[in-house]
């Protein structure tokens, strides 16, 4: 359970802010750090000043009364909900074995990993951190809340997951898919591999369900090395692990159309996202985590400033 | 291929060509298992390329096993060479006398025996028999063909031991004549079984002989006699009879001791051929050899000193009849007073002994090319004695008789003729465990140099003979061996362009 945050990826992104790119309401408190008036701020501590301190931090009312210098610390009591979205189907058990360097996880042990990281960080904000993982076999829901004790219960859920069917159909999933379209930050992880492309059960439409004005849908491709290069030699058997039907083939004739039909599927995917107001994010499972989320909430600071 | 179905225990080695099939059919039926996410990436491989990859395969495994076979033949073919003789381990070597003298019967029995037996026939050419020969074999009619035919039994058995397979076992087919067993036994390495035909001797056997005893009486001044006589004896001695016994007397030595029955006297008067060699008079012990019946043989053209002499003796054999004591008291007495041989044969020619006169008369033995005689004998009557006379020296500066290489059986022809004791010996007959106990006898070293030159030729002839008897055998080889090579090097090249193939994937893959 403690298993799923690296400590060294969490020392590289522990002082990164989670930022909801959206501006709505209530998403200012965790940057304004004026006097705070609004709903859900909720008075902490005063302690003596420092030098250094900003001085409109300073609660001057108290300086008149008592003539000494009391910094206001305030709890801000956030009402954004950070959903963690986690596709547990049979084909998040995908991990790279063709190239060595691999940290031999699975997407679906990636996912965790990452999840854990951001739950971490959303409780640390006081934000509510809400979690779903869906598949035709397992559901595993969580609502949002905060809290040291919510976290904890976060990571046991997480800890939970098992990959194993197919991604439900929307029709299954609608109330919990309901109760996320309110507000919050939702990252959507998954390999976003079709078991049907035929209709609306498409994973792309029902990420682009949740996307309206008041949340912030980030869909967060997995792919591994081995998707990726393609490095593998002689004679192949590829084994599809939703389906479990079996291709026998040589990998260095396969190679080019392999690559050709998955470029163009990324950017089907690219394409289809944007167009849906989804911010994709395509993650190398083979690449350290530290190194991946460091960048991306770098970037998201950078957006939101 | 009859040695295909015969030899079966080196077909498990053909069992290696599983290991190639098995890995072959495991790699293709197999494949390296790889689980994806989605196989919807590969909906556009085509799989017909997949059978190009299994044809080149396939070609590889046909190559690979065809490598396996030829080596495998290869191998197999060294235990095959061996094999073939090695099924028939016994050779049966049969020798022209044991085929002259053999019954029917025996012959008969002989030839169910050859039936899976191969034979040969044991002279220098090793001729080989099949049963029906045996059976056929005609006796040459004269009995010289057939000693022509008696080659040394030693001889060719080595002649057999370099021909023929060294694991073989030699089955000797003879008869037990000791004349068959003259020379050194050889030494060979394969097991020799002895079949001898007990041949009952057709003379009655002599008075056993004890071999002879040749004493040379020499001068000091003789060296170079010396060293040639003892030189011939010792290889006569080697070659043909190795009881013969070599005694040297120094000339001066038998004058002092005259009187006295010294150990030298002794010698002499054991002996049975005399080399007188001196130029100076013979003494008694010499004439009383001569009247035992000693062979006395002398040199010098113009030694009158022991013509004299012998004249005398002759004289006085007959004057005394044969009473050797008075001889032998009377000699010097008489010597001058008594006729010469010559004038003694005229008396006789008129009322002396008509039987032994004529062998009185000196028969030349060797002559020159010229005619001049060179070499005479003369029978003494009513004794054994033989007088040989040598008109020249072995001096070189005399004559080269003695340095030519027919000096030797000059020698030994005068030691055998007239001497039916060696004939006898030759006739003679050993049993199976005298056969037996000549085989263990270690090899002398070839004494003479003629022999060695003849080995050398012979050795020559007998891998000439392996070679072409090899000949079909080796073209098997070597193409097996440019099959091999063959196979490995359009193997290699099959591999490499498989191999560049996938290579030139990647390469324009990255390109991409």
């Amino acid at each position: 359970m403690k298993n799923f945050i690296d400590p060294k990826t969490l020392s590289r992104v522990k002082d990164l802010p989670l930022v909801a790119k959206t501006i709505a309401q209530g998403f200012l408190h965790g940057i304004h750090s004026s006097v705070q008036r609004g709903v859900g701020i909720e008075f902490s501590q005063y302690r003596v000043y420092e030098p250094g301190d900003e001085l409109s931090k300073v609660d001057w009312k108290l300086f008149a009364r008592s003539d000494r210098y009391f910094v206001r610390e305030a709890e801000r009591e956030s009402d954004i909900n950070i959903w963690l979205v986690i596709d547990s189907s049979a084909s998040m058990a995908q991990k790279s074995v063709g190239t060595g360097n691999n940290s031999g996880l699975t997407k679906l042990q990636y996912s965790q990993f990452l999840a854990a990281t951001m739950a971490y960080l959303g409780q640390n904000q006081g934000d509510n951190v809400g979690l779903l993982g869906l598949s035709t076999q397992q559901k595993q829901f969580l609502p949002a809340l905060s809290g040291q004790r919510h976290y904890q219960k976060v990571l046991i859920n997480l800890a939970q997951i098992n990959s194993g069917g197919h991604f439900p159909s929307a029709s299954s999933i609608r109330s919990q898919l309901h109760s996320m379209q309110k507000s919050g930050l939702i990252f959507v992880i998954s390999d976003f591999y079709q078991y049907d492309n035929t209709n609306e059960n498409d994973v792309v439409n029902i990420v682009a369900d949740l996307v309206n004005d008041r949340t912030d849908v980030i869909a967060i491709q997995l792919q591994s090395n081995d998707e990726i290069e393609f490095s593998f030699k002689g004679a192949l058997k590829v084994e599809d692990l939703e389906t479990k039907q079996q291709l026998l083939l040589s990998s260095t004739q396969a190679k080019a159309a392999y690559l050709k039909t998955r470029n163009e599927f990324n950017q089907q995917l690219t394409d289809s996202f944007s167009t849906k107001r989804i911010k994709h994010w395509p993650v190398n499972i083979d690449l350290p985590l530290d190194e991946t989320l460091f960048q991306f909430l770098k970037i998201r600071q950078k957006v939101s400033c | 291929m009859s040695w295909f179905t015969s030899f079966p225990s080196y077909l498990w080695a053909l069992m290696a060509l599983a290991v190639p099939v098995i890995i072959h059919l495991l790699s293709k039926s197999k494949g390296k298992l790889v689980f994806v996410g989605t196989l919807q990436f590969f909906q556009q491989v085509k799989p017909v390329k997949m059978t190009e990859i299994k044809l080149i395969e396939a070609l590889l495994l046909l190559l690979r096993l065809l490598m396996l076979v030829s080596a495998i033949l290869l191998v197999a073919q060294l235990w095959f060479v061996d094999n073939t003789h090695n099924e028939n381990n016994d050779i049966a070597l049969i020798s022209p006398a044991w085929l002259n003298h053999s019954s029917a019967a025996d012959k008969q029995a002989l030839a169910i025996i050859l039936e899976n037996q191969s034979a040969y026939l044991l002279d220098s050419n090793l001729k080989e028999l099949n049963h029906r020969q045996v059976l056929a074999w005609q006796k040459p009619a004269t009995s010289k063909e057939t000693k022509s035919q008696n080659k040394p039994l030693w001889q060719a058995i080595n002649t057999a031991h370099f021909s023929l397979p060294q694991q073989a076992t030699f089955h000797i087919y003879t008869d037990n004549k000791a004349e068959n067993f003259i020379g050194e036994p050889v030494k060979i390495t394969q097991p020799i079984q002895w079949h001898v035909l007990e041949n009952k001797p057709i003379v009655e056997e002599n008075t056993v002989n004890s071999g002879l005893n040749v004493v040379i009486v020499l001068d000091k001044d003789r060296v170079y006699s010396r060293l040639r006589l003892q030189q011939a004896f010792k290889i006569i001695k080697q070659a043909v009879m190795p009881e013969l016994t070599l005694e040297v007397i120094d000339s001066q030595a038998l004058l002092i001791t005259e009187t006295s029955s010294s150990a030298a006297e002794n010698t002499m008067l054991n002996a049975d051929w005399l080399f007188y060699l001196s130029s100076s008079e013979p003494p008694v012990s010499v004439l009383e050899a001569i009247q035992r019946g000693v062979k006395l043989f002398f040199d010098g053209r113009t030694n009158d000193n022991i013509a004299q002499s012998l004249d005398e003796i002759t004289t006085s054999l007959f004057s005394y009849d044969s009473h050797i004591e008075d001889a032998l008291v009377h000699k010097r007495v008489k010597r001058s007073e008594q006729p010469s041989l010559d004038a003694w044969l005229k008396v006789n020619a008129k009322g002396g002994d008509i039987q032994s006169q004529p062998k009185l008369q000196p028969q030349a033995l060797w002559f020159t090319d010229q005619g001049e005689i060179i070499i005479e004998k003369q029978l003494l009557p009513e004794k054994n004695a033989v007088i040989y006379q040598f008109y020249s020296r072995f001096e070189p500066s005399w004559s080269n008789v003695a340095e030519q290489p027919q000096f030797i059986h000059q020698l030994l022809s005068f030691l055998t003729s007239g001497d039916d004791a060696l004939q006898s010996r030759l006739n003679q007959r050993l049993t199976l465990a005298q056969i037996e106990s000549l085989e263990t006898k270690l090899p002398n070293q070839l004494a003479a140099g003629d022999n060695t030159a003849f080995d050398k030729s012979h050795r020559l002839k007998v891998t000439l003979k392996q070679t072409l008897k090899d000949y079909n055998q080796q073209s098997l080889t070597s193409w097996l061996i440019v099959l091999l090579i063959l196979c490995w090097c359009v193997e290699r090249l099959l591999t490499e362009y498989s191999l560049k193939k996938q290579a030139s994937f990647k390469r324009s893959e990255l390109a991409k």
